[in-house]
């Protein structure tokens, strides 16, 4: 709902009027004042930004601070916002990756258990797949956590996200080319980190 | 080209990052009210922007700002009052407006036909004639 059509800065796509509006018109309809728009940018982008910060950063708190200043930044740029001009969610996806730079290059790298996270998405898997499940999440994050941070975006983009490697060049601000030789690296360093954890992981059994 | 190695190291990989898929996250309660705690405040600053942006300037603000400002009106108030003052009281070098309102066309030609300078000449030695008679 537009709370008032008189502070319109643009036009909104017509994609708004439909079911499912596109992030686009989400983010013309929040500039222009509607705040359900907030909320549903809010649903849909939050946890993507909280998602890949916590597995590049490894740490929770961090990963909230994250995704929070980045959605500040959303909803900053909004009015100036240029629908159709670039993926909302891969300007989102590139100011998260940027931010996570920063926080490592103030800090030293260290190696943190990924915290559990709650509300997991029930589904049908019974108790013993959902631990081993844990488990392997947990091997996996430590793993990313020993590589340099930009082989780590790249393979958390390519792997976990599944964005095609143009938009991860375009996240990254580097060549699709340069993409496929961090992810290559990085998986084969995982691969690698993880090799004797494979049968205490459940592997064998696959 | 994938090569065996490539084709193992993605073998290895798969099961892990297919639980890393599986497990999709929600955000805190906590930040879902500070992001939009946020939102609400960006969006205030919107609707107070919009409150204070001015209306249209009127003439006189646009005229100053074409010419550049308050110095350039100044200069043009200055030209416009001398002008006036100018058609109002000439100096005796230069002829009276009212005076040559009532020259006949014959008269005023003189100045294009022939030259300010002899038109100028012709005028006095008119004026100088009239005084005469």
């Amino acid at each position: 709902m537009i709370s008032d059509q008189s502070l319109s800065r643009g036009s909104v796509p017509s994609a708004v009027t439909s079911a499912a509006p596109s992030d686009d018109a989400l983010l013309v309809l929040f500039a222009n004042g509607d705040q359900q728009a907030a909320q549903e940018l809010t649903g849909r982008l939050g946890p993507r930004a909280f998602g890949v910060a916590l597995r590049v950063l490894g740490d929770r708190s961090e990963a909230e601070d994250v995704a929070q200043e980045a959605m500040m930044r959303l909803w900053r740029i909004a009015p100036k916002w240029q629908p159709g001009k670039a993926k909302v969610s891969t300007w989102l996806y590139r100011v998260t990756m940027n931010l996570c730079l920063d926080i490592k290059r103030r800090q030293r790298a260290k190696i943190v258990p990924l915290d559990r996270v709650p509300d997991l998405v029930d589904g049908a898997q019974d108790a013993v797949e959902q631990m081993q499940d844990t488990a392997r999440i947990d091997a996996l994050q430590a793993a990313l956590m020993t590589l340099p941070n930009r082989q780590r975006q790249a393979v958390v983009l390519r792997h976990i996200e599944d964005l095609s490697n143009p938009e991860i060049a375009e996240i990254m601000d580097i060549s699709t080319e340069a993409v496929e030789s961090l992810t290559a690296r990085g998986k084969r360093a995982l691969s690698s980190a993880l090799a004797g954890r494979r049968t205490e992981l459940g592997y064998d059994d696959d | 080209m994938m090569t065996d190695s490539d084709k193992d190291t993605r073998d290895d990989l798969a099961g892990f990052f297919a639980a890393a898929k599986r497990e999709r996250y929600d955000l805190p309660d906590g930040l879902t009210g500070r992001i939009l705690h946020d939102a609400r405040q960006v969006q205030d600053g919107f609707v107070a922007d919009l409150a204070n942006r001015p209306t249209a300037p009127g003439l006189l603000r646009s005229l100053r700002d074409v010419l550049g400002g308050w110095p350039a009106m100044a200069g043009l108030l200055t030209a416009c009052t001398a002008g006036v003052w100018l058609g109002y009281s000439p100096p005796d070098a230069l002829p009276d407006a009212f005076v040559i309102s009532t020259l006949s066309q014959e008269n005023i030609d003189m100045f294009d036909a022939d030259g300010l300078t002899t038109g100028w000449i012709e005028y006095n030695a008119f004026n100088e004639n009239s005084i005469v008679e």
